[in-house]
């Protein structure tokens, strides 16, 4: 717990620490980077467009933070793809490319595929559903990968805007973190459980370490990604960075539900990759959850068992009982 | 008497026009970017402090732009021209009447920016901002120096309390003023009529039981205002010189079940002629001070917002380079009383116009929009007129 409160500590920013542009472009061209931003979309003709105006001119036309905006699409029919190259975007209908690897549909298989068609040394996914997009989505999760040698991959958590009665905030994720990914991850994966929301759709990475692991085409490219990257470059390549508010559209629960089931899917199978005995035993019975005073993040820990009764049948009290009921009645008659 | 620079000797050549139209659209990009991020600072107006600081953080990233603030939160970057002999003030203003609870996230298509108070004014504030970037994509250095205003306080009991403050400080200075509006490419507005605004309110004493049947019978406030408004009806108003009265909102009440305690009339008068003004003043006194005596109402009116009539004729240098301009676009000009807050500016007699920037639909519903292909006339409408009045010579009042 130490350990894993230690890293919240150092591997926790907020995008404010790296507003000043002007530095991470410096950062940038001394290091000779070349940087990327993906974002992978499917019939978004109502967000795309701004996303795109927004991230060129402010990170392209006013500081030359970024070399490349693309969009890759699964096959939108509305105008997703018009309005992207209009305003700027490099766009690539994701089935049209590597046709030899076989064609997949879904969120993952773009980013997969983003390795393959992007230049950049880092490359930032960021999801096209966004109505409050700003600079902050690319600079907040850029500002530690140039920052910080060490670090590989950055994760994005946003602020959730609700307190508790106690006015302390719950500063975890959505329903399906909460629900599923959590408690798996407190069982499974302990050291994961910092990361504060996991399922979030924006994160960047250096291509080296990218290219290394496998990526689910669907709901689980996130899970997969976490899962993989940590164990292969352990929890220190990891950071995360608050990027204060997310608005975009809300999923019904039946959406949910398939999200779910995917995610479930890619757990399992990492499951099966890291675990010598998968499925018998948990390495934990602890859930870590998160809570926030201000910007201090912090896990706190519930000690779950379940326990189970058995049968009532066979509660040696309740036999007695019956036995004494039948005997009465016998009586009677 | 005024020296006449003929606007037709700066006409710029086609070519020149041409580089302009190439580097305008490379800019509109940033034009777009900066109204989506306004729509991030809500401004309703008493509450601009958070767009103020974005503007100005905007202007502090441009090396060519000195910014500053003052009391009200105004949002003030100085380009310094070549010769700085004349100062050009271009203003918008950065508030509006949307509360937090509406959605003012912009929507961008192929061809439309749609959003609430995307075209009325978001899109004039961000013009405001994107400006100096304009300038550097055209590589244009400017003889004037040209000082870019957003303005706080513009809309309702705001009454231009952001340019009112900026120009007691700084008015004896400007030379001329451009005000920038979203809404209507070709619109031009350099004359206003004399203006005041009343609130008035009905209030009756606090009834004893709130929700009593017998007194629903009697009077209550909502039909106290409904006689002032019949007064106000029944005032007879000139048609020359021209006078209008005009209710433009009444809130009143509370639920359907109780006698209503208060009730609020928002007009508007405006003439032609200044001295209309206190005669209209004194009669709508005069006719609350009855309607209050006889329904045992306390009725108050409270007037603000006054200027007097001004302008600008249409011979004025500003206003036929401004009309030249706008025809040499295509468009058909299209001028009007103007309720912007070039008022302030002309009745200090500071020669001013306010232009619109592009087309589209305005209100406070996200279907509000703006068209992209007018926008780039707009920009270039603007660019030019800022080049000839840089090039003209005096530009004092008639």
């Amino acid at each position: 717990m130490n350990k894993l409160q230690q890293w919240l500590k150092s591997r926790t920013f907020h995008y404010s620490d790296f507003a000043d542009i002007g530095k991470l472009v410096k950062i940038k061209k001394r290091k000779g980077l070349k940087i990327s931003l993906c974002f992978p979309t499917l019939n978004e003709e109502k967000t795309i467009g701004k996303s795109v105006i927004v991230m060129k001119s402010e990170l392209m036309d006013r500081y030359p933070l970024l070399d490349e905006i693309a969009v890759i699409d699964s096959g939108s029919t509305d105008k997703t793809m018009e309005i992207a190259a209009k305003f700027g975007a490099d766009t690539y209908l994701a089935s049209d490319y590597l046709k030899e690897e076989g064609t997949c549909y879904g969120k993952g298989e773009n980013l997969w595929k983003a390795l393959y068609l992007l230049k950049g040394d880092v490359i930032i996914y960021v999801d096209a559903d966004i109505s409050n997009i700003h600079p902050r989505f690319v600079y907040g999760l850029l500002g530690p990968l140039l920052i910080k040698p060490d670090i590989k991959f950055v994760k994005a958590f946003y602020n959730r805007p609700f307190k508790s009665a106690d006015n302390i905030t719950p500063a975890g994720g959505g329903r399906v973190t909460e629900i599923l990914i959590r408690p798996l991850f407190s069982q499974f994966f302990p050291e994961l459980t910092g990361i504060i929301q996991p399922l979030s759709g924006e994160y960047a990475g250096y291509r080296e370490i990218l290219t290394e692991i496998n990526f689910p085409i669907g709901y689980g490219v996130e899970t997969g990604m976490l899962i993989d990257l940590h164990q292969k470059y352990g929890l220190d390549a990891i950071a995360q960075t608050n990027l204060d508010l997310r608005i975009h559209r809300n999923q019904s629960v039946a959406s949910l539900g398939k999200m779910s089931f995917g995610i479930l899917q890619t757990f399992w199978n990492r499951l099966a990759k890291y675990k010598e005995q998968p499925l018998l035993t948990p390495d934990s019975l602890t859930l870590r959850q998160m809570t926030s005073d201000k910007d201090d993040y912090n896990l706190i820990q519930h000690e779950i068992k379940e326990k189970e009764r058995q049968p009532m049948s066979q509660v040696k009290e309740y036999q007695n009982m019956i036995k004494e009921l039948k005997k009465n009645d016998n009586s009677r008659k | 008497m005024i020296k006449t620079n003929h606007p037709k000797n700066t006409v710029e050549t086609a070519e020149q026009k041409e580089k302009w139209r190439a580097g305008i659209r490379e800019a509109r990009e940033m034009l777009l970017g900066n109204l989506a991020l306004l729509a991030e600072y809500p401004a309703q107006t008493f509450y601009e402090r958070k767009r103020a600081e974005f503007i100005l953080s905007r202007y502090a990233e441009m090396a060519t732009v000195d910014p500053t603030t003052d009391r009200m939160h105004n949002a003030i970057g100085l380009v310094s021209g070549k010769t700085g002999k004349r100062n050009l003030l271009i203003c918008s203003h950065m508030d509006n009447q949307f509360n937090l609870n509406i959605d003012q996230s912009i929507n961008v298509s192929v061809d439309r920016v749609q959003g609430a108070g995307v075209a009325d004014d978001n899109l004039g504030i961000a013009t405001l901002i994107t400006l100096p970037d304009i300038f550097r994509k055209l590589e244009l250095e400017l003889d004037c120096n040209i000082i870019l205003l957003g303005t706080t306080r513009y809309h309702g009991r705001g009454d231009f309390e952001g340019i009112r403050t900026f120009l007691k400080k700084y008015g004896d200075r400007i030379d001329a003023v451009i005000n920038l509006t979203g809404l209507s490419l070709g619109s031009l507005d350099y004359f206003c009529s004399s203006r005041v605004r009343c609130d008035i309110h009905c209030e009756l004493q606090e009834p004893e039981i709130e929700s009593s049947w017998s007194r629903m019978s009697e009077s209550n406030a909502i039909l106290v205002a409904n006689e002032v408004i019949n007064s106000l009806n029944s005032i007879p108003l000139p048609k020359k010189p021209k006078t209008v009265l005009n209710i433009g909102m009444i809130s009143g009440g509370e639920r359907y079940s109780t006698v209503s305690h208060d009730a609020h009339i928002n007009l508007e008068i405006l003439s032609d002629e200044n001295s209309m003004m206190d005669r209209l003043c004194e009669q709508i006194i005069d006719n609350c001070t009855d309607i209050a005596a006889k329904n045992g109402a306390n009725i108050t009116c409270d007037f603000f917002g006054r200027h007097e009539a001004s302008g600008l004729s249409s011979s004025h240098p500003l206003v036929k380079c401004a009309l030249e301009t706008i025809k040499d676009l295509g468009y058909k000009p299209r001028t009007e009383y103007s309720s912007t807050q070039i008022t302030v500016c002309l009745a200090q007699g500071i020669p001013s116009i306010s232009i619109g920037l592009a087309e589209g639909t305005g209100g406070s519903s996200n279907r509000s929009f703006i068209e992209l292909d007018s926008l780039e006339q707009g920009l270039l409408q603007l660019i030019t007129l800022i080049c000839k009045i840089d090039k003209m010579g005096n530009l004092a009042n008639e």
